[in-house]
């Protein structure tokens, strides 16, 4: 003959046994996380100066 | 009877206890995963050079035009060989001794080069897309310059016209160009 007590504690452990599996289940879910991407102004970034030339030859008045 | 019911509860609850034991592990951030954060910093680079570095007009009379939109000669070119978008500026020392900077006998704009559709945007404020005087400090004439191998290079058109009180000989004037960062890509 099954007790009260015996019962009691057989369903309790199924309740609990049910409960940790749904937890479980419920966090294995992959959850998106969206990356967050810090993107930093870079200071002082150099400048770089390249030259060129211009040239005419100009021809004198009445040459 | 009893004693093996009261086996298998304790048998079901240790196992729910461990799962509930998982699962708060697991919701907590205790796990055997181990991650890590690997940080790479690229420095931002503006370098450019000179494609075409000289335009020469050769002989030229007085009151005499001529510029580098018709490529002769040709028109300077200037390549972004850095990793970001950049402006350009440019300034030059005078071309006349008696048409001193700046001056409308000594002009110049942004122009595109073949094949390198980026390199002169009418439609932004900051791209100089008519003849301007040419100045004596740096004045930004290209803005966005890509540093994409087949949109990196800009091209600056000059027009000159010899002053009608100009002396001959021979006349040059040093233009520089520099880049800058700009934060537009």
């Amino acid at each position: 003959m099954v007790d009260k007590l015996t019962v009691l504690f057989l369903v309790l452990a199924v309740v609990i046994l049910l409960v940790g599996v749904a937890v479980t289940v419920i966090t294995s879910v992959p959850v998106f996380q969206p990356q967050q991407q810090q993107v930093t102004q870079p200071q002082g970034v150099p400048q770089y100066t390249q030259t060129g030339m211009v040239t005419v030859d100009v021809v004198p008045r009445g040459g | 009877m009893a004693n093996k019911l009261n086996t298998a509860s304790s048998i079901f609850l240790l196992i729910g206890l461990v799962l509930i034991g998982f699962s708060v592990a697991r919701t907590a951030g205790i796990t055997g995963m181990i991650t890590g954060t690997s940080t790479v910093t690229v420095s931002n680079d503006t370098t450019i050079s000179m494609v075409v570095s000289t335009v020469a007009f050769g002989t030229m009379s007085i009151g005499q035009t001529n510029d580098t939109s018709d490529a002769n000669p040709p028109a300077f070119q200037t390549r972004n060989d850095g990793n970001v978008f950049i402006n350009l500026s440019i300034n030059a020392s005078s071309l006349w001794v008696n048409a001193p900077n700046p001056t409308t006998n000594y002009t110049y704009k942004c122009n595109n080069v073949s094949g390198n559709w980026q390199g002169c945007k009418s439609t932004s404020p900051a791209t100089q897309t008519t003849y301007a005087n040419m100045p004596t400090s740096a004045t930004q004439f290209i803005w966005n310059l890509s540093f994409t191998s087949t949109n990196d290079t800009a091209a600056a058109d000059i027009n000159v016209t010899v002053p009608t009180d100009e002396g001959g000989g021979a006349k040059s004037s040093t233009v520089t160009f520099t880049s800058a960062y700009c934060n537009c890509g």
